[in-house]
């Protein structure tokens, strides 16, 4: 019966069929049994109440950023006749009217909208020029990385707010100028992480195995390598975001943003006079912050988490 | 069952001088210097070795799995009448998982830790075999009872850090015997496992061998492991083959003193208690500076003049063609042929 298993199955058409006398049958082969899976789930750093505090105003800023124009908000570039510049607090205006007499709160929310665009779409040239350089580098090696190395280190090099200030000033200052400069500029710091966690990742067993099975470069790339490296790059995406809107609230301060309404153009425009206008300076300048801080919290922590070198493989 | 034997002697692979040499900034470091070696189908070949012996690099130079830079590799490497060595990326990747295969060293490294198990075996059916994902599914669940998994479905759907190191290694030779390989080349495939564990894989890999009419190439630092599992013995030191032969002939005749100090440095049961393991003293040569002459020469204790200038040729034993060694002195020679043999050691 064995025999002429054997000779059933000793070509290379063994896959589709089921082999009966061998396998689970036999109680020698079953005494390395691991716990079921669920008992061996490996174990992660839990989020904290914090981090979906954070996640809860990111939400918050995302859904008024999205729907800032279906929601009853005052025409951020209007002047309010019947209130007048400089007003305070009140029911119609509730965070006053700043020195043009502009709704603040409604600034505050397109504000964020212009924060956001800026922020997410540089990230998504930042993620997608950086992170498809970065592991081509690390795969090729070679010539090709060595050039391409140098050319993002010279990058790294190059004092990135004063490129940013000068080639703005050169091209204009329309938003998509802003998120392709900003991203660009991000370029070389996401390719030299990418790089990085390609590199340690590729020398890696199974990259070998996968080879072995006979994977093209491509799929080992894509298949083997990137998920691999997905998870740190998630957590370099969202400090990424985080660092875009900074900048971009810098650049508008120096007045080289967009022209409409910007966390970074409120804080400018309320200018010198911080003993008048404390309401409208501390507005967007909290929004900031708050911002700032939960794309940098949220980020580490899912470093933490999802941060191969810290979770047990 | 009639055709078997005709079966059983068709040529699988032959080797012939295959050198691999890697481009170091202190030097050419040869790996592999000249090895030649034939593999009838359903064959098992073990290839014996310490560390940095050549042993892993030699399989991976049949596969052709070498990283490009830095390396170059001569000689043939005939696989069923077609040559590798210089064959397309695209031919060896054709030719690896459907025809050759590998099952590696370490099972808690050689798995990707992203995937599910049961997609890692699917991904290779579907790569090679055009299997649609349905049929893909089950067969890898199919290999996973073969493999000898218990309640394959539930392991299919685990990633490979909820399995033990067994297990996992159980699922990388699934892997490697998805599509059906003619030839298996096992790099130390128990080497991180618990010894109870590594007798149960090593008999999974003799009964998938024999069911298949698969060959083997079983790479190994434990003489112990191949002793009754394989066919054949080559026994390698510094990139070189030092000696070969039918395994039974190989136990009973050792011949070269490399091979004599691998086997009293494997412990036995038969021993006395307290018996005084015997390491082999010095560590292996630099394969970039190797020594003049034979290259066991300064740690063998028979060594003479003549080991530390010449290098031995691989020669038949008298009337015995199948057992080639590489040594002036053998070992169990008589004093007649060769008077200068006795050694200056008790």
């Amino acid at each position: 019966m064995r025999d002429e298993l054997a000779a059933a199955y000793g070509g290379r058409s063994s896959v589709d069929v089921a082999l009966p006398t061998n396998g689970v049958g036999e109680p020698d082969l079953l005494s390395d049994l691991a716990p079921a899976p669920e008992e061996l789930a490996p174990r992660r750093a839990k989020f904290g109440v914090f981090f979906w505090i954070c996640i809860g105003w990111l939400g918050i800023l995302a859904f008024f950023a999205i729907f800032a124009n279906l929601l009853p908000f005052q025409d951020p570039n209007n002047f309010d006749f019947t209130i007048g510049r400089d007003a305070s607090i009140s029911w119609h205006h509730l965070l006053g009217t700043d020195q043009d007499g502009r709704d603040v709160l409604s600034r505050l929310v397109y504000g964020a909208r212009t924060s956001l665009i800026i922020g997410i779409f540089g990230t998504a040239i930042a993620m997608g020029v950086g992170g498809t350089l970065g592991m081509l580098s690390a795969y090729v090696r070679g010539r090709f990385d060595g050039a391409l190395s140098f050319f993002m280190y010279c990058g790294l090099a190059f004092p990135g707010i004063i490129a940013v200030i000068a080639i703005l000033d050169f091209w204009g200052r329309t938003e998509w100028h802003i998120i392709l400069v900003l991203g660009l500029a991000s370029v070389p710091l996401i390719f030299r992480l990418v790089r990085a966690a390609t590199l340690a990742t590729a020398t890696k067993e199974y990259i070998t195995a996968a080879k072995s099975q006979g994977a093209t470069s491509f799929r080992v790339l894509f298949h083997d390598v990137f998920p691999n490296v997905a998870p740190a790059l998630l957590a370099y995406t969202i400090f990424t975001l985080g660092g875009i809107i900074a900048v971009e609230g810098a650049i508008a301060f120096l007045g080289l943003s967009v022209t409409g309404p910007s966390w970074g153009n409120m804080i400018s425009d309320a200018g010198g006079d911080v003993s008048v206008r404390m309401a409208f300076i501390l507005a967007p300048a909290i929004a900031l912050f708050l911002t700032l801080i939960s794309l940098n919290y949220v980020g580490e922590r899912i470093r933490v988490r999802y941060d191969p070198g810290e979770v047990k493989l | 069952m009639t055709e078997a034997p005709a079966i059983e002697d068709r040529m699988l692979l032959e080797v012939t001088d295959l050198r691999t040499v890697f481009s170091t900034p202190r030097g050419p470091l040869f790996a592999v210097d000249g090895v030649s070696l034939s593999l009838h189908q359903g064959e098992t070949l073990g290839v014996v070795g310490e560390s940095g012996s050549g042993k892993t690099v030699l399989s991976r130079s049949i596969m052709g799995l070498l990283p490009g830079r830095n390396t170059t590799l001569e000689g043939s490497v005939r696989f069923d009448g077609q040559e590798l060595v210089g064959a397309s990326e695209a031919t060896l990747r054709s030719m690896w998982g459907p025809r050759i295969a590998m099952v590696f060293q370490d099972p808690m490294t050689s798995l990707n830790p992203v995937h599910k198990v049961g997609r890692q075996i699917a991904e290779t059916l579907r790569l090679h075999l055009k299997l649609s994902k349905k049929v893909a599914n089950k067969s890898a669940i199919t290999l996973l009872t073969q493999v000898g998994i218990p309640s394959p479905e539930l392991r299919a759907k685990a990633y490979p850090v909820q399995l033990s190191g067994g297990m996992r290694q159980r699922v990388m030779i699934a892997i490697a015997l998805a599509c059906g390989p003619e030839l298996l080349l096992a790099d130390e495939p128990t080497t991180g496992l618990d010894v109870t564990i590594q007798a149960q894989i090593l008999d999974l890999l003799a009964e998938m061998q024999r069911m298949r009419r698969m060959a083997m190439i079983f790479v190994t630092h434990d003489l112990g492991i191949v002793a009754t599992r394989t066919d054949r013995i080559i026994v390698m030191y510094a990139g070189k083959v030092v000696e070969t032969a039918p395994t039974r002939r190989l136990f009973a005749n050792v011949r070269m003193p490399y091979t004599e100090a691998l086997l009293h440095s494997t412990p036995r049961m038969a021993d006395p208690s307290h018996t005084r393991l015997q390491a082999i003293e010095g560590r292996p040569p630099d394969l970039v500076h190797r020594p003049s002459g034979c290259s066991f020469s300064p740690r063998c204790p028979y060594a003479m003049d003549r080991c530390r200038e010449e290098s031995p040729p691989l020669v038949a034993d008298p009337g015995e063609p199948d057992h080639l060694y590489a040594c002036w002195y053998p070992r169990g020679v008589s004093k007649v042929s060769l008077p200068a043999r006795e050694p200056s050691v008790a």
